[in-house]
């Protein structure tokens, strides 16, 4: 046959296989990602054991798709479930996910250490005796449901609203549950934000609108990051391998980072900033681009606020935009390198070609914080604001390259019911008037709210969150969730044990992202996905046709899943449907009977995912089953500049221009089945809505924004209360130098571990295995003049107490900085499994994996936490917990750390002004010492800096409408109480 | 068919099946059967045969990374680029984007950059490479090995190819004279394809210490190559000056003649450098 032939053959062939939507070409990693099992053969996968070598034993697998639940990225998973057993043997990456393209990092593998831990809960257990007293008795659902059901019932009957909390660490998942608050008619929505993103967040939200960014780094020439984003943070796994595309195409590598991390030393440019002065030197390189000409200035013309700004700061200038040229200028002319250097202890020779690199970069820069420096710092929020100010000025913005708003990558489908209702009530005790402008709530106040202002809650969920961990004062949380007047029920819903677990009254086990429903969508490139979590043995069952079984059914023990608890309790709460809540859960396929997560998917995957029907029936699929199948769909890529786009001709009827440009309609907007949380954009006095802004005569979407553009001066900051800082720019930490002692330094706390994710990793073995410790980074010159070498046990005091680790000297940080990472330091009360459940069984001398056994002691005021028995090996059904060789469990740090709100974003600033020393006579590893007083002390000083509303509203509400905020009470509740409160 | 044939030298799967059938080639073997002929001793790495040491990676693969950078590619290629499969898939994949394009000049630049790396990085080295199938012992490989050839041959019919050497060959190193070489040289210099001009597979080191009565050494291929110069010097020596004449008769068979003489000449001069040696160690006085 000729070689003409042949080649005729092979096309012919591949065509056959592939219109059958099969795989011609296995390919092979070397070329790209096709060495994952062909997607065909999903449903019976052989793979030989490697446990059982050298004997050839095959294993049949049925491949389901699911997304990881550690941190955000919602990465895809593929769980390989055993044919015969029905057991889930390991997870790779989904390679069918448009985000992680089927790379995972080594926490989304190791989830199969998380789903078959031996100590995890497996049933609804109640507290037995005193709360953290550690005695449990093992209850059933309906019991639990009853209880709690029956007590939000007469909360809300009494109008308790308010005393009904739910507290969520990992969200997970989009709207969900603050849809079913909404329903509830409950303002209690509470999460973690401000003690992680929130600065950043509300960088950017006054920049944009929105409140993320979602950088194009695979296209950019240069990328700056705040941050360790290589290894650690958010979507970091989605961008790290998009950083190192990046990369190989030429882009240069910006990174500030205070500690020599490893995103560190994949740097072109490494800044060891010292904390707190990034904004400075953010500031210098903006200086330089506008100093040196290197400005889109047809960008800045066209989309900044300008003409604002003029007039309310400079009344007297021309309102042309040289003059604004011209003030811009002025306003940063200070910002010189010399300056950011002596801020930095950065050379200004190296701030000066990073500048540069900005300069040759034009609209191609990617740049991001989301924690970092604005998490630690007072004023961190502005890090994020300087930085977005480089991609305003060099046009950077939604552009091939450059920086995109999140909302504009995301999509959140609407779901069967859709709560038009708002919660009639405002939650001070979570959106206190102290803090107008806080992005989120005030969560990590709640102890001290509670205590000083006699707030109490009724019932108070904890929803995969650690808060007597993960928060700072830890000893405030234990006091607040061990006083019957000030929490009246807490009900935590958790797959792993934690130590605000301990302290619950319902500990209810919910699933792992293999045990469970969720929708996701994360702004990880220029493109907007959805990743679909389910449980993957119920979904195995079925495909299996093992007989269909709810989530319950399907996963181990009576571990559960949230959507279906939430229905079954909304159901309780509402039986009757007399309140009206009932309906939001029912089904309309079965009028009056519960919905179920089959019909609430199916839905929402036929009705509000455009192109998904038509994908899925591509394959003669149903689009619920597509999503089973593959677990992720791109609706699409390549979204582009939305701002620039105009608006068409039906969506503009009776339009008025008001002379900022912005364009309003009588026209209906244009509906949409993507529900992305957006600010409100308000309309005109007429009642009409805003439909965008006028630039070039054409009226275009603009940004969400009061004015419609990108907001270089803020109205919102000026009139609640902050003209001064109204601009983007820099104001001296907490930790600055000229703030702290001369015998003080600088505490970094908020760094990840590669492998770790808060709470949630505490039951992986694998990862505990490969990080357990949490020295504290020294340099050498301060740990010479401390007498501190590596090993050494050193005391750390802080303004509330102190604790006690080790010291691991390195030129790795700072002088004059040390760093710990907040992720170790587990603990736990007593060493009997899970904390309470039954003892019979369990082996004497019995250790804790992740945490030390420790012993909690009080005496008055102040609190002392002390090691009893370290981590090492013990006995249980799995066989590697007797092979455990770590003794270290890092110290838990953050209880000595005081409440630092910062007071225009509400973001906890964590680093700290400590003394550092070797460690006193008596001390051990671990030790952790607070009193309590002084705790009581910072959260007073630190509130005295807000400028509350009730001083500083311009209109008599306690928030500007437009910022966004989750379960929106009706606006009706915005107004100060008459005549406005002050605030205790 | 470039691509189905890239594909089928990767470790054995299902999909290979259909693939060989269009192909019209044997049933495909065991897992175990690509281990012995492929992975163990016909390593398809551009980098083993046009690198200086024949060893994986280097200088070789970083350029193939280079050029497939200058021709535009971002895709991962990571640190396989110079794999024959993805070297064949490239090749292939210019002649579909040739299709897709409409203006002239494009095309013509896509042909270019096919042709380059036709010469630079496949054809370099694909001759004596294929040639070493003959005689495997397993017969999906060695039609394998032939259908391949027959499909780079009628390539360099069609294709228009620079006048010089392929960089590779023209800057190899040459071999050393045994003489004044150290035992550590003389080894490396015998396991290099570029500097001998010829492949020595384990199976050939271990016809060579059957043949000759020497033991062999469970170990890697210089280790053995050591014990066997150690035990019978003159014996191997002359083996190996055998073995380089047999692959020069074989060099020529198959792609450009060109760079077939190339590897003829450099497979004689290594030739003759042990047989003169050989001799010499035959009269040297005891």
């Amino acid at each position: 046959m000729s070689l003409r032939e042949l080649e005729a053959r092979v096309s012919a062939a591949k065509q056959d296989v592939e219109a059958r939507g099969e795989t011609f070409y296995p390919g092979s990693s070397r070329v790209h990602l096709a060495a994952y099992p062909p997607k065909e053969r999903w449903n019976d996968w052989v793979e030989l054991d490697a446990k059982a070598w050298p004997e050839r034993k095959e294993r049949r697998y049925v491949l389901v798709p699911t997304t990881c639940f550690n941190c955000e990225s919602a990465c895809g998973l593929l769980a390989y479930v055993d044919r015969e057993t029905l057991e889930v043997r390991k997870f790779e990456g989904n390679p069918e996910h448009p985000g992680s393209r089927g790379r995972n990092c080594a926490k989304g593998p190791a989830t199969v250490t998380q789903i078959t831990d031996p100590d995890r809960i497996l049933h609804p257990l109640k507290r037995a005796g005193a709360r953290g007293g550690g005695q449990w008795r093992r209850v059933d659902w309906d019991e639990a449901l009853d209880d709690i059901a029956g007590r939000i019932r007469k909360a809300m009957d009494e109008d308790r609203h308010n005393q009904i909390m739910y507290h969520v660490g990992r969200p997970g998942e989009d709207g969900f549950t603050e849809r079913m608050l909404a329903a509830w008619g409950v303002d209690g929505h509470n999460s973690h934000t401000n003690i992680c993103s929130s600065g950043a967040r509300a960088g950017y939200h006054f920049w944009m609108g929105m409140d993320r960014p979602s950088p194009d780094h695979e296209n950019a020439r240069v990328i700056l990051l705040i941050s360790s984003h290589l290894e650690a943070g958010h979507y970091f796994n989605p961008h790290a391998q998009r950083v190192m595309e990046g990369k190989r195409r030429g882009a240069k590598l910006v990174v500030f980072d205070t500690r020599l991390s490893n995103t560190a030393t994949h740097a072109d440019h490494w800044l060891s900033t010292y904390p707190g002065s990034e904004a400075a030197v953010l500031l210098a390189v903006a200086n330089h681009l506008l100093r040196t000409g290197r400005y889109d200035k047809s960008f800045v013309e066209r989309w900044w606020n300008w003409r604002e700004y003029l007039e309310e700061t400079r009344p007297g200038e021309p309102l042309e935009f040289s003059a604004f040229q011209r003030a811009l200028e002025a306003e940063y002319a200070g910002y010189t390198f010399e300056f950011a250097a002596a801020e930095s202890g950065v050379a200004a020779e190296t701030i000066a070609r990073v500048a540069e690199a900005v300069a040759e970069a034009g609209t191609r820069l990617s740049t991001h914080n989301w924690r970092s420096a604005a998490a630690g710092n007072l004023g961190g929020w502005q890090v994020a604001r300087a930085l977005f100010l480089l991609n305003a000025l060099t046009g950077a913005v939604a552009v091939p390259g450059g920086t995109y708003p999140n909302a504009w990558n995301k999509y959140v489908p609407r779901p069967i019911h859709m709560p038009a209702r708002h919660p009639k009530r405002w939650n001070d005790t979570t959106w206190p008037a102290d803090y107008p402008l806080s992005l989120m709530e005030m969560s990590f106040l709640l102890p001290h709210l509670t205590a000083e202002r006699g707030g109490s809650l009724d019932v108070y969920f904890t929803r995969v969150y650690n808060p007597v961990w993960t928060n700072p004062d830890g000893f405030s949380w234990i006091e607040m969730l061990t006083d019957p007047e000030r929490i009246g029920l807490h009900v935590a819903l958790t797959p792993t044990w934690s130590e605000t677990a301990l302290f619950a009254d319902y500990v209810l086990p919910m699933g792992h992202s293999a045990e469970r429903h969720d929708v996701a969508s994360y702004e990880q490139y220029d493109g907007r996905w959805i990743g679909f979590r389910q449980p993957v043995l119920r979904t195995a069952r079925e495909r299996l046709s093992k007989g269909a079984v709810s989530t319950r059914g399907a996963n181990p023990g009576e571990v559960w899943e949230e959507n279906e608890f939430w229905i079954e309790l909304t159901w309780r709460i509402d039986p009757d449907g007399s309140r009206g809540i009932r309906g939001f859960f029912e089904s309309r396929e079965r009028p009056g009977e519960k919905l179920t997560v089959d019909e609430y998917y199916a839905w929402m995957f036929e009705n509000s995912v455009p192109g998904l029907p038509e994908r899925a029936a591509r394959e003669g699929l149903a689009p619920l089953e597509y999503m089973r199948r593959y677990g992720a769909f791109e609706i699409d890529a390549g979204v582009g500049a939305v701002y620039e786009e105009r608006v068409p001709p039906g969506e503009l009827e009776d339009v008025r221009v008001d002379r900022e440009g912005r364009a309003f309609t009588r026209a209906a907007a244009a509906s949409s089945n993507n529900v992305v949380p957006m600010p409100v954009v308000e309309g005109d006095e007429e009642g009409r809505r805003r439909a965008g802004v006028e630039v070039d005569g054409v009226i275009r979407r603009g940004f969400p924004t009061p004015s419609g553009r990108l907001e270089f001066w803020s109205r919102t900051l000026a009139e609640w209360g902050w003209p001064e800082l109204a601009v983007p720019g820099y104001s001296r930490s907490h930790v600055h130098p000229q703030n702290m002692d001369r015998d003080q330094m600088c505490l970094i706390s908020t760094f990840r571990l590669p492998v770790h994710i808060h709470t949630r990793s505490a039951n992986a073995k694998w990862l505990n295995e490969i990080a357990h410790a949490n020295p504290v980074w020294i340099h050498p010159r301060d740990a010479a003049r401390k007498g501190l070498r590596t090993g050494s046990l050193l005391r750390v005091e802080t303004e509330i107490g102190h604790f006690v680790g080790k010291a691991w000297v390195t030129e790795g940080i700072h002088p004059g900085v040390v760093a710990c990472s907040h992720h170790m330091g587990r603990w736990r009360l007593s060493d009997g499994p899970g904390q309470g459940e039954p003892l019979a069984g369990a082996p004497p001398g019995r250790r804790a994996e992740a945490g030390a056994v420790v012993s909690l002691d009080r005496d008055g005021g102040d609190w002392r936490m002390r090691r009893r028995m370290n981590a090492g090996p013990y006995r249980s059904a799995d066989a590697d917990t007797a092979r455990i060789w770590w003794t270290e469990s890092g110290v838990h740090q953050n209880m000595t750390f005081p409440v630092q709100p910062d007071p225009v974003s509400g973001a906890h600033c964590w680093h700290q002004a400590v003394r550092v020393g070797p460690a006193e006579p008596g001390d051990r590893n671990g030790d952790v010492v607070v009193q309590a007083g002084k705790s009581r002390e910072a959260f007073r000083r630190w509130l005295a800096l807000a400028r509350p509303a009730s001083r500083h509203s311009p209109d008599g509400t306690r928030r500007p409408y437009w910022l966004m905020r989750p379960v929106r009470p009706e606006r009706q509740a915005y107004q100060l109480p008459e005549p406005p409160g002050e605030p205790a | 068919m470039y691509r189905a044939l890239g594909s089928l030298i990767e470790s054995p799967v299902a999909e290979h099946e259909r693939l060989a059938l269009a192909l019209g080639l044997p049933e495909v073997p065991a897992a175990t059967e690509h281990a012995r002929v492929v992975r163990m001793q016909r390593h398809p790495y551009a980098s083993v045969y046009l690198g200086a040491e024949g060893m994986l990676g280097g200088e070789v693969r970083d350029r193939v990374t280079g050029f497939r950078r200058a021709v535009g590619l971002q895709e991962e290629a990571g640190a396989e680029a110079d794999h024959l499969a993805s070297l064949l898939s490239l090749l292939a994949s210019f002649d579909s984007w040739r299709l897709e394009e409409s203006g002239a000049a494009r095309q013509a630049l896509l042909v270019q950059a096919r042709d380059t790396l036709a010469w630079e990085y496949l054809l370099s080295w694909t001759g004596p490479y294929l040639a070493s199938f003959a005689g495997c012992g397993a017969v999906f490989y060695a039609e394998w090995a032939a259908l391949l050839g027959r499909a780079l041959h009628e390539f360099c019919e069609e294709a228009e190819f620079p006048g010089r050497l392929p960089e590779a060959l023209r800057t190899a190193p040459s071999f050393p004279d045994p003489a004044e070489a150290s035992a550590q040289e003389l080894v490396a210099a015998l396991l290099s394809p570029l500097q001998s001009g010829m492949i020595v597979l384990r199976d050939d080191l271990e016809r060579l210490a059957e043949e000759a009565g020497l033991a062999m050494r469970a170990a890697d291929r210089r280790t053995v190559v050591r014990g066997l110069l150690a035990q019978e010097p003159k014996t191997a020596l002359e083996w190996f000056a055998s073995h380089a004449h047999g692959c020069a008769q074989r060099a020529g068979e198959r792609g450009p003649r060109r760079i077939g003489q190339w590897w003829r000449k450099r497979a004689l001069r290594t030739a003759d450098l042990l047989s003169d040696n050989a001799a010499r160690l035959r009269t040297a006085p005891a």
